[in-house]
């Protein structure tokens, strides 16, 4: 599992995960993706492009702290590529009811405005 | 063909980990096909998650069995997971409606929702102190071989 981010400016981060948001997995990351998506940007996008698999672990990470970002005032967006079963996994949980999801990094980072 | 394969891992995320090797590595053996793999991945998942979070204490061993049959066109995949415990059907569990709007978003209950929704079949029994959770998919060829005119046999 990986994490990385790049801030495009000064209020706006993007967060990429890359491998599998499973157990394992998401508890790797867990501590760095809420204190990236904590901070001072108020618009995050969530980039799952790179993510292989992901398990309701790796789903309630990513509500939670969208909702943490809510709670202060912000926005998170997700990005997501064509891997069947975590576009089967988001729509079963109604992800895309809580959290924008875009396929192409300006359209998520508009949907954070 | 009926291939049956079992591990033992300990209650853990290392014994998580080894799990998800152990199915692929299975899964490749015998032929599960791909997306079919990724369903079972799924389910396990879960069911180590529910686990570890509701009634193991870290490191009890969790044995795991997968039973294959058929072939890579048409067959079958089934996984049981074993552990001691109080007894808990999670498939009994009420599950919990999707939230609607983030701020009524609560942790829980995705888990449950995921393992009916990957799975062709789900069941669980109480035996011998153990636990037993067992969750199946099956496939079949959707696109059978022609004869030459191009009509389906």
């Amino acid at each position: 599992m990986s994490i990385t981010h790049t801030d495009l400016d000064h209020n706006l981060r993007h967060i990429k995960l890359g491998g599998r948001l499973d157990i394992p997995g998401t508890d790797a990351i867990s501590v760095q993706f809420t204190a990236l998506a904590a901070t001072s940007p108020m618009r995050v996008v969530v980039d799952l492009r790179e993510v292989s698999f992901i398990s309701s672990i790796g789903i309630r990470a990513i509500i939670m702290n969208a909702k943490a970002l809510q709670q202060r005032g912000g926005k998170m967006a997700l990005l997501l590529g064509n891997e069947p079963a975590i576009v089967k996994a988001l729509e079963i949980t109604g992800v895309g009811a809580l959290i924008p999801i875009c396929k192409k990094l300006e359209d998520a980072a508009n949907a954070t405005s | 063909m009926t291939h049956t394969v079992e591990i033992t891992i300990p209650a853990s995320l290392i014994g998580a980990t080894a799990a998800t090797e152990w199915l692929h590595r299975s899964a490749k053996q015998f032929c599960v096909p791909t997306d079919q793999c990724t369903r079972l991945d799924m389910c396990l998942d879960e069911a180590i998650a529910n686990i570890l979070m509701h009634s193991q204490p870290n490191g009890t061993p969790i044995e795991l069995r997968l039973n294959i049959e058929g072939t890579a066109n048409t067959g079958s995949a089934c996984i049981t997971l074993s552990s001691k415990g109080l007894p808990f059907n999670p498939i009994e569990v009420a599950i919990t409606p999707v939230a609607t709007s983030l701020q009524d978003a609560e942790p829980g209950g995705l888990g449950l929702l995921l393992i009916h929704s990957f799975s062709d079949e789900l069941s669980y029994s109480y035996q011998n102190n153990k636990n037993q959770l067992s969750f199946c998919v099956r496939w079949a060829d959707l696109n059978p071989a022609r004869e030459p005119n191009g009509n389906p046999d």
